[in-house]
């Protein structure tokens, strides 16, 4: 569990905005690599890891498992007099979160901003009743405008500052956990397959640009153009506002994609693992399960049957997400069940 | 002839099939086409695709109708037992209000409740179009666990009409987008053809051409005809506008639609077919709808592409009306197309 | 140059008729390149091989049309857009079919508050009748905005002018082609206002090394508009971002850097357009490395665009930078 709470704090804590993975990419790039025979990147940034399978048929079997490293973020759209960075929303925010928010513009280097807005006083009755909308705010980085001229240009990405914290009950709390959950349950997946010899081959990959369109998962299902693909992602946690109705409980397990976007087979077998091995699961209906990586990936070619298995998450696309570690866990013993089942298919 | 494609419609109307889980309408429409085709193949997404040998092998003609129709998906069963669910495909609103349903596997009957007339009259409840997402489904379960004995969270549901022959030159059932293109598609397999013909029966039509786009990829046609049912206007209307399309005027012609326009050259090919036959034949309103071609069009190198359709009232509702003679003229004029294409020159 | 551009606004080119246009830049074309070819959609293809990467420029050639969906009794026509014309853009238009015909947009009587919707609109011929209707149009025409391109010291005022001058910039690089080591194939796609759909036919099977596609942006420098982005004469657009897709920094830093060692203005684009043929491409081949430059303009889509000739030379400037490097030195 230490083990785990270490690799998601570096996860959380890392920058990708969707288009500039980098960071991320070098932290999941170390992460897998113990357990993969070879791990790349190609040339829009997604991370590749190779694990070889047992089999000796030809053509081998493939088997794509898929988490997006990218994260929801701002971009800065121009500089203001005095300094103060306009900026847009790169995937879907919630402009009340950011009043009052922390950020880091990623300039020439790494800028601590504030998002601000019209001081109260100033604002009129109006004004101070309603909410404000992206164009109203601004960052804030505190430094003189000839300076931030030279530092930041439109165009840069910011990144939420979510400060990393564990909560009772194997809960916690932090920025970008929608997919970095993921992307953990998939390195703990790679973990456990490693040590379980499959015959399949796998592929693990962070995925870019989900948050925008799903470029990376189309890039990484024609390279590797597997015969299943199993999507990692998150879903809303039940909380006050968020009823059963609508989302899943913490700590019961990931949630089972159905849906256009799911194979009815590939399911079939993802609940089979999941009894098999006692790992809770809950089942998520929707029309298309799985964000923009699913929908990319099954109707990539000639279509790849899909799973999708998500983690529950509260406040998603703030700093303040809420996951359940177990639930990580969970994933990552369903996931690795799953392949190290895989003899026949379809 | 008549009485073999009203068979054919019959069990392909009556088989369930809403979009994402076409699994028996696959097997019914499967089955009857297996003794007819060479090949006949199952894909990621579902789609079913069958290659009849011809005597030519060329232009590569791709010929496709869709399996699924719309209905519902089962999102929730509220602790009283009552079914909660999200609508799949275009179905509007204000159809399925107190309408009786078969849900899942097992095909248990259920109702879209109301609250009844009398209750909400005072307060005009009437005048308010309900949303699915307030609405539920009865199936008559004591609480959620007696309902589980039954059904499932991710089941789906289709309206519950059964085909029926009006006597009066009318047929009614339901789905018939596009079971009507499913029944000349398998019936077309099982003539001889001039070409080698690759069918596709695709699914996920109704929620964005999806099967169709991985379809497309893997048949590469160079020609393409959708074959649909499409919603004919012929209601009482007072303004001049055009009624999109007629029932009884024969199969319905497409310039373009929403997902494409098609290829000026195949049209002209199409109505020179009609022509030559003495089949009747009418052209849609321009830029309705979307069909399969939109997707298949685009695959690899591009296709030339069309759209035959036979006109219907109230697609996408519980019931839908058809004309025989239409079925009957939009028949004739598919396997007439086939055999013009397969005479044409293309140029490459 | 002008007098190339202004010929090619004064052909119509609706979605799906692009014929005639792509005819006269093929005539244009041929003389300078190495190979010119059109595929089954009419996407026109022009080659200068190289050694070196693969190269991709791509723009299309169609604008926003409408489509005749009705002809009344009474000889008036029913019709919809093809493309996003708004409504409000199509009123009053002066519009002209395929065959010539010319007509005027209208609306029916309604509610002065309300905006009027394309149902409430129809165009009038002057026909005297239905009969009459019937002998100049057929339902499925296609009609154009029928706007003359004028041009008053820089300044270019027509329908469809962004594509045009776009179309007419590949065929001045093509003209004074700067011996480029890379394999350039240009892109003159059809049906790009309907969702790039031919740039995904005339894309398949190139798997360039870098896509770069050329657009119209939209500019905020016209009353009531925020002022603080986006203007004519500032030169071209480097795409940053677009409702559907990223520019990897990697292309936005190498264009920008073109733009600056070269000494050419630009402006960076922030948009929440959606990206049309520029999406289409960047899905190619499963993934291609993309970059977007736009031509400012005023008013796109409608019957009467404006862009600078200032700009344009600017966009010409920094393509041809563009092709007399070496990709295969910045980084692809």
């Amino acid at each position: 569990m230490d083990e785990l709470i270490s690799l998601l704090q570096k996860l959380s804590e890392a920058s990708g905005p969707p288009g500039s993975e980098g960071d991320i990419g070098a932290v999941v790039k170390e992460a897998l690599t113990p357990f993969a025979d070879e791990v790349t990147q190609d040339k829009f940034g997604n991370v590749i890891a190779h694990l070889r399978g047992t089999q000796t048929c030809e053509p081998r079997k493939k088997i794509l498992l898929a988490a997006h490293m990218d994260e929801v973020a701002l971009i800065i759209t121009r500089i203001d007099e005095g300094g103060y960075l306009r900026f847009a929303e790169l995937g879907g925010l919630d402009p009340r979160i950011l009043l009052g928010a922390e950020v880091t513009v990623h300039g020439r280097k790494p800028l601590h901003g504030f998002v601000g807005t019209k001081a109260p006083h100033l604002q009129t009755k109006e004004e101070s009743s309603r909410v404000m909308d992206f164009e109203e705010l601004f960052i804030d980085v505190a430094l003189p405008s000839e300076e931030v001229e030279k530092q930041v240009r439109p165009g840069d990405a910011a990144t939420l500052i979510g400060c990393f914290t564990p909560l009772q009950n194997s809960l916690v709390s932090g920025k970008a956990l929608d997919d970095r959950a993921g992307v953990a349950a998939m390195i703990q997946a790679l973990k456990l397959l490693k040590r379980d010899s499959p015959s399949w081959d796998i592929y693990a990959v962070a995925t870019v640009q989900e948050e925008i369109s799903g470029l990376g998962a189309l890039a990484s299902t024609w390279s590797s153009v597997p015969d299943i693909a199993v999507i990692l992602e998150t879903t809303y946690g039940t909380a006050p506002d968020v009823s059963e109705r609508e989302g899943f409980d913490l700590g019961q397990g990931p949630a089972l994609g159905m849906g256009m976007t799911v194979h009815h087979g590939v399911t079939r077998k993802l609940k089979g693992a999941a009894q098999k091995t006692g790992v809770s699961y809950q089942i998520e209906v929707g029309l298309y399960p799985g964000g923009k990586d699913a929908v990319v990936i099954q109707l990539a070619k000639e279509g790849i049957p899909t799973g999708v298995l998500s983690i529950p998450v509260r406040n998603m696309h703030t700093p303040v997400e809420v996951a359940s570690l177990e639930d990580i866990v969970s994933t990552a013993r369903l996931m690795a069940a799953f392949v190290a089942d895989l003899k026949e298919w379809p | 002839m008549t009485h073999r494609l009203l068979e054919a419609l019959e069990a392909f109307s009556n088989a369930l099939g809403v979009s994402g889980n076409e699994g028996e309408v696959r097997e019914t429409i499967a089955s009857r086409i297996r003794p007819h085709v060479d090949v006949l193949e199952t894909d990621a997404l579902g789609n079913v695709i069958a290659t009849k040998k011809g005597p030519k092998d060329s232009p590569r003609l791709v010929l496709s109708a869709h399996m699924d129709e719309v209905g519902f998906l089962i999102t929730h069963i509220e602790k009283s037992g009552f079914l909660r669910f999200a609508k799949v495909g275009g179905i509007d609103d204000r159809v399925i209000l107190a309408k009786p349903l078969l849900v899942g596997p097992k095909r248990i009957p259920g109702v879209i409740g109301t609250k009844p007339i009398h209750l909400i009259f005072q307060k005009e409840g009437h005048k308010k179009v309900a949303k699915a997402e307030d609405l539920y489904i009865d199936i008559g379960a004591k609480d959620r666990e007696d309902a589980r004995r039954l059904v499932e969270v991710g089941d789906f549901a289709a309206f519950a009409t059964r085909f029926q022959d009006l006597g009066n030159g009318f047929v009614k059932g339901k789905a018939l987008d596009d079971r009507l293109g499913c029944t000349l598609l398998a019936l077309l397999l099982e003539e001889d053809l001039p070409l080698i013909l690759t069918a596709v029966f695709s699914t996920q039509e109704e929620v964005g051409l999806r099967g169709a786009a991985v379809a497309g990829f893997r048949t590469s046609p160079q020609i393409m005809l959708a074959l649909e049912g499409t919603f004919a206007g012929d209601f009482p209307e007072e303004r001049d506008v055009s009624r999109a399309a007629v029932i009884g005027r024969g199969p319905v012609l497409t310039h373009q639609d929403r997902s494409m326009i098609g290829d000026p050259l195949l049209l002209e090919t199409l109505i020179a077919a009609a022509e030559k036959e003495g089949i009747p034949y009418q052209f849609k309103r321009p830029l309705l709808g979307g069909t399969d071609a939109g997707r298949m069009h685009l695959s690899r190198s591009g296709a030339r592409a069309s759209v035959i359709a036979v006109p219907a009232r109230y697609i996408h509702a519980p019931v839908a009306l058809v004309k025989i003679e239409d079925v009957v003229n939009t028949y004739r004029l598919a396997k007439a197309a086939i055999q013009a294409i397969a005479d044409k020159d293309w140029p490459s | 140059m002008t007098e190339l551009l202004m010929k090619l606004a004064n052909t119509d080119a609706p979605s799906g008729l692009e014929g005639k246009l792509c005819d006269l830049i093929a005539y244009e074309a041929k003389p300078h390149a190495d190979e010119v070819t059109t595929d089954l959609m009419g996407n026109l293809l022009v080659r200068k091989r190289g050694p070196g990467a693969k190269l991709l420029l791509a723009c299309r050639m169609d604008e926003p049309a409408f489509c005749i969906t009705h002809i009344d009794r009474k000889g008036f026509l029913r019709f919809g857009p093809v493309g996003a014309i708004s409504s409000g853009n199509a009123l009053g238009a002066r519009v002209r079919l395929s065959s010539g015909v010319v007509g005027v947009i209208r609306e029916e009587k309604h509610d002065p508050k309300t905006e009027t919707a394309y149902e409430q609109m129809f165009i009038d011929l002057g026909a005297k009748g239905g009969k009459e209707a019937e002998c100049l149009v057929k339902v499925g025409d296609l009609a154009c905005f029928a706007s003359e391109a004028r041009e008053r010291k820089g300044v270019l005022i027509g329908k469809a002018l962004a594509t045009r001058a776009l179309c007419a910039a590949l065929l001045q690089i093509l003209k004074s082609f700067p011996g480029s080591v890379n394999d350039v194939t240009l892109a003159f796609t059809v049906q790009g206002e309907l969702s790039g759909r031919g740039a995904v036919v005339a894309t398949w099977g190139l798997t360039p090394a870098l896509a770069v596609v050329l657009e119209g942006c939209d500019t905020e420098d016209f009353p009531g508009t925020k002022g603080a982005s986006l203007a004519l004469l500032k030169g071209p657009a480097i795409l940053v971002k677009d409702k559907e897709i990223m520019i990897s920094p990697l292309v936005r830093g190498f264009m920008m850097a073109v733009a600056l060692e070269d000494k050419i203005p630009y402006q960076l684009e922030v948009s929440e357009a959606p990206a049309l043929d520029a999406r289409t491409v960047q899905n190619a081949s499963g993934g291609t490395l993309l970059g977007v430059l736009s031509l400012p303009v005023r008013y796109r889509r409608t019957p009467y665009e404006i862009i600078t000739l200032n700009d344009w030379e600017n966009l010409i400037q920094l393509l041809h930078g563009i092709l007399s490097r070496d990709l295969r030195q910045k980084g692809f």
